[in-house]
């Protein structure tokens, strides 16, 4: 096979962003005509390679082909001009045009400047009959649901005429019908001699319409197979592929009684029937890939977002929570992912971020007692060794490890008695993720309840006590981490296992 | 029913329009004469021009608090270069010391990447102070009163030139952002930057052009106005800037971006004018006019949210443009 057949051919890849490497050495090689699957956990550099392929992100390292002929993609517009189409998660379309605007966005059809409407109409309905979807192309395309607009991004690529075409998650916001109907189209476009790249962490989808796979773990490349003759757990054994190392301190607290009961929640979105409960003294893993709906159950238990469904008892009690304000007085605290977002107040200093939740306890006629709130930052700080130990520092320029301390430090001024944290250890180093953890111990071993959301298979069997898989908005039950391997956990949180 | 409420929630700027209309004609004698009209519809001219150039920048995502300081600046400069240069050679001078203000803004917010809420406010003190600055913070006088008793002359008995102009120009406008690629093109810079920008489309460009576009009508319409007056100061159109911001919004237009028509606005600055208009023709003090425009910009804001938030969460729209969608990217 000569190198003009291969649509892609991309040779050692490297990125590195700023304390990260997100991709080291990685080949990838697609050939015209087939469908070429890649798949990874979280984070092992599927999107970065993507970004990479499609001039939004310049590679550190490594050369790019595109049909034979070496290229330099510096901006989106030049993989564009080469033909490659990329098709979003997160849906990259225009809310405030019609369909039919949208599939020819930045390439609408025309005369000096002025649209042809009725061309542009005719080409947008060819394409989507083409595709076999109902959708109406003088339609606002913000009227459509996720899943029409999810088709209409496809027909957007689509209609460019490409060579290669990215497809990032597609079925993620698909019904099984559609899936059907986007494949046959996938299958259209490849014997039609496009490459298509499929991004999926659907393993069965990935063996019913891949030709090839390739398989990324910590943003290496491991392996890249024809589909023929592999199975999904092969798949699984690639993408976990590691020992399970020790590096986490095991909670050894003593485990009483349930604190937080959840009930068959339902948000009528993004979760149903999820039901668990976290004990005194026990740090409960909630796990599953992106848009699973873990962070959804997360809100959704502290108020954040309405549940149309199911109940929540807290210490035996039913509590109906409308509000954060209200799951805080329940006792309940959520330490939320975005950090930055959500969690501090950046131009604050680490005393005024801590003591903001309690600041009313602190207060004497309407004062603040200076003392009260110096002496209970300075507390935090030498308990959780914030550094550097200076409560007036603001928090903006602390670590990420030490912003998340913070953060948590936070929370517990205000005496918790069930603690979430979505995902505490994103973005900090190793030595403030072991500091994280070892602070989490501490507060179970005095008898809090902890739920931790967490994307990372290692760090939820080391440090959580039972853990329950999320997948596609349900929720397994607690299974006790001695029954759990990294590779049952993959498989419950892709589907090839029903728990 | 329901298709009934949808069809007047759409066309509530003219209905509301209309019943302005209506209700001032009943209540106020003469109301509906071709003097009166004329004369609204000359006021609302300086206005509708500025509120033209910012809708375009309003669709795209942007804004600009600059209007006002540019309407006296290059009134000023079209004033007192008079006397050297001779009025027509003044008053090309004076649009063109607002075009080349407008395109300051437009390289600065796509140059430095800054919100241009901020920026153009910025720009707007500055543009001020230079007003002040090139005058001695006194008005000055043109050289000719008879040419500017000719530019108010009224003609068919309702259109003056700048009312002409305006109505001409926002006709156009809407025939731009309707029929053509780049007027699409707008709307997709300031609904989704970043589909856009990924699409091929030159978000920077088009940003740039609307604070060209928004700064020479500024500077068309000041220009004007010190034509008309035989007067250039400082002090002009300092509150002119929040007028056109409502006359615009009150026309459906999107502070957020990504939606908004021209005959929007149109019809927003004529509901301004026919409102002002009938309450001074009432002897309706001042203080209690702005109460009433100020209800009238809540019920046009209210309604329009009705319409567009069906099926989506009502909470995640900002009240106003916080972040620039530029430099985060599209997410706000």
């Amino acid at each position: 096979m000569n190198s003009a057949d291969y649509a892609l051919n991309m040779r050692g890849i490297s990125k590195t962003f700023p304390g990260v490497k997100a991709l080291s050495d990685v080949n990838f090689s697609v050939k015209f005509g087939t469908v070429h699957a890649v798949v990874g956990e979280n984070g092992a550099g599927k999107s970065t390679l993507m970004k990479v392929l499609s001039g939004s992100y310049q590679p550190t390292s490594g050369t790019i082909e595109v049909g034979g002929v070496e290229a330099r993609l510096r901006r989106p517009a030049d993989a564009q001009a080469l033909g490659i189409r990329m098709v979003h998660q997160e849906l990259n379309l225009v809310p405030d045009l019609t369909v039919a605007e949208n599939v020819y966005l930045g390439r609408m059809p025309g005369k000096w400047g002025f649209l042809d409407k009725k061309d542009m109409l005719q080409k947008a309905t060819t394409v989507l009959k083409e595709q076999g979807t109902a959708i109406d192309p003088q339609e606002r395309l913000g009227n459509l649901s996720i899943s029409q607009q999810q088709l209409v991004e496809i027909a957007k690529a689509y209609a460019a005429d490409p060579r290669i075409i990215v497809l990032d998650e597609p079925t993620s916001s698909l019904s099984e019908h559609e899936t059907a109907a986007l494949f046959r189209i996938l299958r259209k476009m490849r014997d039609a001699g496009i490459a298509i790249v499929y991004i999926s962490h659907r393993l069965k989808e990935v063996l019913e319409i891949a030709d090839e796979v390739t398989v990324l773990r910590d943003g290496s490349m491991i392996e890249t197979r024809p589909i023929a003759g592999v199975s999904a757990s092969d798949m699984i054994q690639l993408m976990v592929g590691r020992e399970v190392s020790n590096v986490f301190p095991k909670s050894p607290a003593k485990i009483g009684e349930p604190v937080l009961r959840v009930n068959a929640i339902s948000d009528g979105v993004n979760f149903r029937d999820v039901s668990f409960d976290v004990r005194e003294g026990e740090i409960l893993g909630l796990i599953g890939l992106v848009g699973a709906g873990r962070t959804e159950v997360a809100r959704a238990i502290f108020g954040l977002a309405n549940v149309v469904q199911g109940t929540l008892t807290l210490n035996g009690k039913n509590v109906i929570i409308n509000s954060p304000a209200e799951a805080v007085k329940a006792g309940i605290a959520y330490v939320p992912e975005d950090r930055k977002g959500d969690g501090i107040i950046p131009a604050m200093s680490i005393r005024e971020n801590i003591s903001l939740p309690v600041l009313k306890r602190l207060t004497t006629l309407g004062r603040i007692r200076r003392n009260a709130d110096r002496s209970l930052a300075d507390q935090y700080v030498k308990k959780f060794s914030i550094s550097p130990p200076d409560p007036e520092r603001r928090v903006n320029l602390l670590s990420g490890g030490n912003q998340q301390k913070t953060v948590i430090a936070k929370w517990l001024a205000a005496t918790p008695s069930v603690l979430i944290l979505d995902e505490p250890t994103r973005g900090v180093d190793v030595g403030a993720k072991a500091e994280i953890h070892h602070i989490i111990g501490q507060l179970v071993a005095d008898g809090m309840a902890v739920v931790m959301i967490s994307s990372e298979l290692p760090e939820v069997l080391g440090v959580c006590d039972r853990i329950v898989v999320m997948r596609d908005g349900q929720a397994s039950p607690p299974i006790d981490r001695q029954d759990l391997t990294e590779e049952r956990i993959m498989a419950l949180a892709t589907g090839e296992e029903v728990a | 029913m329901p298709r009934m409420i949808a069809l007047v929630l759409k066309h509530r700027v003219a209905i509301i329009l209309a019943l302005t209309l209506t209700i001032s004609g009943l209540i106020v004698p003469g109301y509906l004469s071709g003097t009166t009209l004329s004369l609204g519809l000359d006021r609302a001219a300086a206005i509708g021009l500025i509120a033209t150039g910012l809708t375009v920048l309003l669709i795209a995502g942007q804004i600009d608090l600059s209007g006002g300081a540019i309407f006296a600046l290059a009134g000023i400069v079209s004033v007192i270069l008079q006397p050297s240069i001779g009025i027509l050679p003044a008053a090309f001078v004076g649009v063109l010391v607002g075009g080349l203000s407008g395109a300051i803004n437009g390289l600065l917010v796509v140059g430095l990447k800054v919100n241009s809420l901020v920026l153009t406010l910025a720009t707007m003190l500055i543009f001020r102070a230079v007003a002040h600055w090139i005058t001695n913070s006194q008005p000055v006088s043109g050289i000719d009163i008879m040419f500017s008793l000719a530019m108010a002359q009224i003609y068919l008995d309702i259109f003056s030139i700048r009312s002409t102009l305006f109505i001409v120009l926002i006709v156009l406008l809407h025939v731009w952002l309707t029929r053509t690629i780049p007027g699409r093109n707008v709307f997709a810079v300031g609904s989704n930057p970043t589909a856009a920008e990924e699409s091929g489309i030159p978000a920077g460009r088009i940003i740039f052009f609307g604070f060209v576009f928004a700064g020479s009508l500024a500077g068309v319409a000041g220009v004007l106005q010190s034509l008309v007056t035989n007067t250039g100061s400082p002090v002009f159109g300092s509150e002119l800037t929040v007028a056109v911001i409502a006359a615009v919004v009150v026309g459906g237009t999107r502070l957020e971006g990504g939606r908004g028509s021209a005959l929007g606005t149109l019809g927003g600055v004529l509901i301004m004018a026919a409102l002002t208009m009938a309450m001074e023709f009432q002897s309706v003090p001042a203080y209690i006019q702005q109460v009433v425009s100020g209800l009238i910009l809540i019920l046009l804001v209210v309604l329009d949210r009705t319409v567009h938030t069906r099926g989506r969460t009502a909470g995640a729209i900002p009240l106003l443009v916080t972040k620039n969608p530029i430099t985060t990217g599209g997410k706000t």
